[in-house]
């Protein structure tokens, strides 16, 4: 059991380092997030310089385009960008972390030749039309229509939290092409070309006061069977190899970012009043930082037992699962023990003169998106529950 | 970097599971808090080698680390196994006897003021960790007055209105890792707790039937267990890492350390909180073992450190390494 880098991972870690010291102060600075357009230009650029360097497809084999790095550069990677306060992956998150490696996995040699080098250059952006309003935690619920018509599927149905729909190319879409079958035996994976006619999007703004998301409205789109991604009806398949990079290392960068957090959090703790003095020299609160930073390390230490671990590919259930769960726990007592440190400057979701704070107020309200998305809190649970402990099932 | 058991750690913990689960059940505990501490035992529990496990070969060690003391102590806290073990594990090395289970160490962190020491009773010497110092006193010169009724019925406590002076063993660096040792294994104690409270519960609520079925099939009840075995997990990651740094003397051992405290504290007293909970009223009474990992939760929380201070030291680490 050992945490240090080998030879090589320390050798791949310097020359990271020097790219990454070059590459940063010299990007443009980051766009209003609510314009969404100039965010997929910002997300573009940064993708094409990590493309010309070599980084792109960091985890993908070598054969398709990527790296071929190692899990433990992969993590030595995504631990480098966070210390260099590198942008995040913004709009390519769905085709770099799902989209692509499904392609890679289950898709046809046309597919990977088509789609793969846009989305590892930054030049393709994709969404993610999984969930619907009926279809959330039960995603094999879904209802969206595909009937086939020669050699289209004519495609009817409303998908939601399509995150990027509003400037995507393509998306993941997941729809029903056998209602009489069992919900999970029916459903069919399908590249859906976001120019195709039919497709109204509809922003869908957030509790953070942000259009992030987009409700998407299908109606009689035409989609190649050639679009197909695995067989007719065994897309839950598909899907589920999807998922599985998701409950892997997709929480991991934001995981780094909120220990980011946490130091500003300490230092503006210094700064600000709580009381009679600086929120600091408040016991209760110096405990609350102490714990929440001591909690994140550990999640970065399961972490790289998860990635040890998972050598192969897949992070074991448990490790996946506990990672986030409790990530999502400790991002909500984070966004707490923000609003305590701030006290009245945590009324407004801008900066202070002086004072950077939005991005707390931002992070206690992004808990949510934690503690809901991709499996949420109680799922997890079930998950730990039923699978790893062996508990029987509800039903 | 490959942050996981190897084969022979794996084996190590199997081996010391198998040896606590035959010779220390958790009635040899109870016993020993009333009747004192089994000295015969306790030198097979030498003889396995488990106090002397990072002393070197030529001292009939094992040449072991800090990481693989870690890793027994995860299984004596899960077995409740009696006795000053994190003392005479300090001990090995330091004073004669102690490796090979002929005399017992027992261990306290200095406090101002009257100090509750848990396990002199039995013990031959006391190891008294100072800020900046360890000290040995012999047990048999000391004043004290044995507690009628500790919490915890598998651990006698005596009361001192001071701590004497003795003899100083060690100073500087030497000292303070000593003390590094002494929490990071009590808080490898707490994960074992941890980790055999979420097993006892889930069998528990495999076979109990209410209402015509499991318990467990309720998701009230599923979703403690999975809560229960996620603290489990977070901690156990905190704390195996904090052993590889502190056997690597890594400058972020210190918070390492005392991380691995909040974490495996946290996780052991709510899951031996939870597990009394789950095995209802059989759960409150004095026959079933659900309070005794509870009540050892709470000793080991408070030796050698607590989860209050730990956070503590978390965040002016954190602060530290800002400036």
């Amino acid at each position: 059991m050992e945490l240090k880098d080998s030879e090589a991972d320390a050798q791949f870690r310097k020359e990271l380092r020097v790219w990454l010291a070059e590459v940063v102060p010299s990007l443009p600075s980051p766009p209003d997030p609510r314009d969404r357009w100039a965010s997929r230009r910002f997300d573009e650029t940064w993708q094409r310089l990590q493309y010309d360097a070599g980084y792109a497809g960091i985890a993908w084999p070598k054969a398709h385009g990527g790296r071929g790095a190692t899990p433990t550069e992969h993590l030595i990677f995504l631990e480098e960008l966070a210390r260099a306060d590198a942008p995040d992956v913004g709009c390519g998150f769905v085709g770099q972390g799902h989209a692509g490696p499904t392609l890679i996995a289950e898709g046809g040699d046309e597919q990977r030749a088509e789609h793969l080098p846009g989305i590892l250059d930054g030049t393709k952006v994709w969404c993610q039309g999984f969930s619907e309003p009926g279809a959330g935690s039960d995603l094999a619920g879904l209802r969206t229509r595909a009937v086939r018509d020669g050699d289209e599927y004519v495609v009817t149905g409303q998908k939601i939290w399509t995150s990027f729909a509003q400037v995507a190319d393509y998306c993941e879409l997941l729809v029903r092409t056998d209602p009489e079958a069992p919900k999970h035996k029916g459903i069919t994976w399908l590249i859906l070309p976001m120019s195709s006619p039919g497709i109204e999007v509809r922003e869908l703004v957030t509790l953070q006061g942000e259009a992030e998301f987009a409700e998407t409205y299908l109606d009689e789109v035409r989609v190649p069977v050639a679009n197909r991604v695995g067989a007719e009806n065994d897309g839950w398949r598909v899907a589920m190899v999807t998922l599985s990079f998701e409950r892997g290392t997709a929480f991991v960068p934001e995981m780094l970012e909120s220990l980011r957090l946490v130091e500003d959090l300490a230092r503006l703790s210094e700064r600000l009043r709580r009381g009679r003095g600086p929120a600091w020299e408040d016991a209760g609160i110096r405990r609350e930082l102490g714990t929440v930073a001591a909690e994140l390390d550990a999640l970065w230490a399961l972490t790289k037992r998860n990635v040890t671990r998972g050598e192969s590919g897949t992070v074991p259930i448990v490790g996946g699962s506990s990672f986030k769960l409790y990530y999502a726990d400790v991002r909500h007592r984070l966004g707490d023990l923000s609003m305590r440190v701030l006290d009245q400057a945590g009324l407004v979701l801008e900066d202070l003169p002086d004072l950077t704070v939005a991005r707390h107020v931002e992070g206690s309200l992004h808990a949510f998106a934690v503690s809901i998305a991709a499996g949420s809190s109680q799922v997890q649970r079930n998950i730990l529950a039923e699978r790893v402990l062996g508990l029987p099932k509800e039903r | 970097m490959h942050f996981d058991l190897d084969a022979g750690q794996r084996e190590l913990q199997s081996a010391l599971t198998r040896f606590c689960h035959d010779l220390f059940p958790v009635a040899v505990a109870r016993e020993s808090g009333e009747k004192g501490l089994d000295r015969g035992l306790w030198r097979r529990l030498a003889d396995l080698g488990v106090f002397a496990l990072a002393l070197p070969d030529s001292d009939g060690g094992a040449g072991l680390t800090v990481v693989e003391q870690v890793l027994a102590f995860e299984v004596l806290g899960a077995g409740l196994v009696p006795g000053p073990v994190v003392g005479s594990t300090l001990a090995a090395g330091l004073v004669e006897g102690a490796s090979t289970g002929d005399v017992v160490v027992a261990s306290v962190t200095a406090t101002d003021g009257p100090v509750l020491v848990p396990g002199l009773r039995d013990a031959d010497w006391l190891l008294v960790l100072h800020d900046d110092r360890v000290e040995l006193v012999e047990a048999a010169g000391i004043q004290g007055d044995l507690v009628s009724r500790p919490l915890d019925p598998t651990t006698p406590l005596t009361r001192l209105d001071s701590l004497p002076a003795g003899e100083v063993l060690l100073l500087g660096a030497a000292s303070d890792a000593l003390c590094r040792t002494a929490s990071l294994l009590t808080s490898a104690a707490l994960l074992g707790i941890a980790r055999r409270t979420t097993e006892l519960a889930t069998d528990y609520a495999k076979t109990r039937e209410q209402y015509g079925r499991t318990i467990g099939s309720f998701q009230a009840i599923k979703h403690m267990l999975a809560d229960m075995l996620a603290l489990g997990e977070v901690a156990s990651a905190s704390v195996h890492a904090a052993g590889v740094m502190l056997a690597d003397t890594s400058a972020e051992a210190e918070r390492a350390v005392a991380g691995a405290r909040v974490l495996a504290g946290k996780a052991a007293l709510h899951n031996a909180a939870t597990n009394v909970q789950v095995h209802g009223g059989m759960g409150f009474t004095w026959e079933l073992d659900a309070h005794v990992y509870l009540k050892r939760a709470r000793l080991l929380s408070v030796s050698h450190g607590n989860v209050d201070a730990a956070a503590e030291t978390v965040a002016t680490q954190l602060r530290g390494a800002l400036q």
